[in-house]
């Protein structure tokens, strides 16, 4: 028969209807996809079988469909898991290691506060202000802000939020300098934006992970659950749309080549992948909301920043070599002492601890 | 891919720790394994809540997990456990509150699918009109819209010609369309 004759009863009868309905085969989907739009007097009888598909199936769902929404359930879950209370390291084959103290809070130079206020940002306060408010963290302190539209913010350490002129009356935007946990509240009237040097983030009702240190190559975006869109400051025009469980980054080439010929510097590069797990099955990209501390195959001199700024130290090494020496582990509400003494397992090195000053020797 | 090897294959992902894998077989077997929930509870979230807890109870021991030979009916029995035990302490809870008892039973299709429709008068309607279907055509249908099989398989399955399982479903058809008045 032909397609331009079809009733509900042929197209639920036709296998390559129920495959574009399921999406389950990409060239039936696009037929009657085409099909649609050429027959648009067909919709009552489309919808009927579709009706009919779905009473019939027992009111099953796409398996497509099915299986975003169990992914957004595990990313989520891992990104709430709060039990990472071993500590061990890692060193080509796993050498697990030691005792570990299960400290809620470490004081380190009497100025370490985790989760230590929370603020509620109320808006009418700072009406008619150019910036309408600014939240900031120093080194070694970590803190959460709940905004007037329910937006909840973790912010580590070392990092800045700038809340825009005319935050929540037609936009929500803001600018970050350094990391932070985001729970979007939805409100697609007012879209949410996230500025950061290199890269812009815009939201629809999500949870996310933005990490955009002005002193570090990467800039980074990784999406727990939800729907967030990316672009970009430089020449890139290009946009990235992230589904649950991807994350984006754009490394800076510039940052990298600092004392050579300015005109041999590339572009910005920007990768899009999926979130890593750590093996105790946590989304690596945010162990650090539950004070986790993840080093992932990292070297001395990459994690020099990442200490000073988590522990509110200076590092200051005394053999060029142990900056090269590359370590991987996950720790959890350790003190800087602790991390170093695991450290030390993997690859040998003294040091010595003058006021927040730790020297690093051979 | 559904095949016997290819599971296998990605089972050992899963076992040494493949967050993929785990996504494939998820999307290999949903259908199959929701199905089978569906088949006992009548109840379409209960079932999706039991099929995502089992695979994340596979991904928190996936060190633990045996070597697997038929993945299939490994995941489908691991199901039916789950099922059974929702339902035992149903049971036992029910049967504390009020003395009643109930059984587990595969439910049949008809059963099932009028059950799990929400507003009661699509319920009504689409009792009455599977009421009018002879059971050989109301099997067809089942294989056909809730088991997914297509024409071919359903041919081999009930050892008809192509063309008498697609007629059977067509007649049929006509039927459900009539008798609820769509």
């Amino acid at each position: 028969m032909e397609h331009s004759q079809y009733t509900a009863v042929d197209f639920l009868a036709d296998e390559t209807f129920q495959n574009y309905f399921y999406g389950t085969v990409a060239e039936d989907v696009i037929f009657w996809e085409n099909y649609i739009k050429q027959y648009p007097e067909k919709v009552s009888e489309i919808n009927i079988a579709r009706q009919m598909l779905t009473t019939l199936s027992a009111n099953k769902k796409p398996v497509s469909a099915e299986l975003a929404n169990f992914k957004q359930q595990f990313y989520k879950r891992a990104s709430t898991v709060a039990d990472v209370p071993e500590m061990y390291v890692d060193k080509g084959g796993r050498l697990k290691v030691l005792k570990y103290a299960f400290l809620a809070l470490i004081i380190l130079a009497g100025s370490i506060f985790f989760l230590s206020k929370t603020q509620i940002f109320n808006q009418k306060e700072i009406a008619g202000t150019q910036t309408a408010g600014i939240f900031k963290t120093e080194r070694a302190q970590r803190k959460k802000v709940v905004l007037e539209d329910g937006t909840s913010i973790l912010l580590n350490a070392d990092s800045k939020i700038t809340l825009r002129k005319g935050f929540n009356i037609k936009t929500r935007e803001l600018d970050l300098s350094g990391e932070a946990y985001f729970e979007v509240a939805h409100n697609a009237a007012v879209p949410f934006i996230v500025h950061t040097g290199k890269m812009n983030i815009k939201v629809l009702g999500t949870v996310f992970n933005v990490k955009a240190y002005p002193n570090e190559r990467k800039t980074e975006a990784a999406l727990i659950s939800g729907k967030i869109e990316a672009s970009f400051n430089n020449q890139n025009s290009q946009k990235f749309v992230l589904k649950p469980s991807e994350k984006i980054t754009v490394l800076d080439n510039i940052l990298l080549k600092t004392n050579q010929n300015q005109s041999s510097v590339k572009p910005d590069e920007v990768f899009v992948g999926n979130l890593s797990l750590n093996s105790k099955n946590a989304v690596v990209e945010t162990v650090w909301i539950n004070n986790g501390f993840e080093i992932n195959n990292e070297s001395f001199a990459e994690l020099q920043q990442k200490l000073e700024r988590e522990y509110g130290v200076e590092l200051v090494f005394k053999d060029k070599e142990v900056m090269n020496y590359k370590f991987t582990a996950t720790l959890k509400d350790e003190p800087v002492t602790e991390v170093l003494k695991a450290m030390k397992t993997v690859n040998y090195f003294n040091y010595k601890i003058k006021k927040n000053i730790i020297e690093i020797s051979k | 891919m559904e095949s016997k090897l290819n599971l296998g294959l990605h089972w050992e992902e899963i076992r040494a720790g493949n967050v993929k894998s785990l996504f494939d077989v998820y999307e290999l077997l949903f259908d199959h394994l929701l199905n089978f929930g569906i088949r006992y509870s009548a109840d379409v979230d209960l079932s999706r809540d039991l099929v995502n807890e089992m695979f994340m109870e596979i991904w928190d021991k996936k060190e633990r997990l045996p070597a697997v030979e038929n993945v299939k009916s490994y995941l489908l029995s691991y199901i039916k456990r789950k099922v059974i035990r929702h339902y035992y302490h149903d049971k036992l809870r029910r049967k504390a509150i009020d003395g009643q008892d109930i059984d587990i039973k595969e439910l049949s299709y008809e059963d099932f699918i009028v059950h799990v429709q929400t507003e009661q008068d699509m319920r009504m309607r689409l009792k009455n009109a599977l009421e009018k279907l002879t059971p050989a055509q109301s099997e067809i249908i089942q294989l056909k819209f809730f088991d997914n099989l297509n024409y071919v398989q359903i041919a081999e399955l009930k050892s008809l010609t192509v063309k008498t399982a697609y007629n059977t479903i067509y007649d049929a058809l006509k039927i459900l369309r009539k008798e609820m008045n769509y």
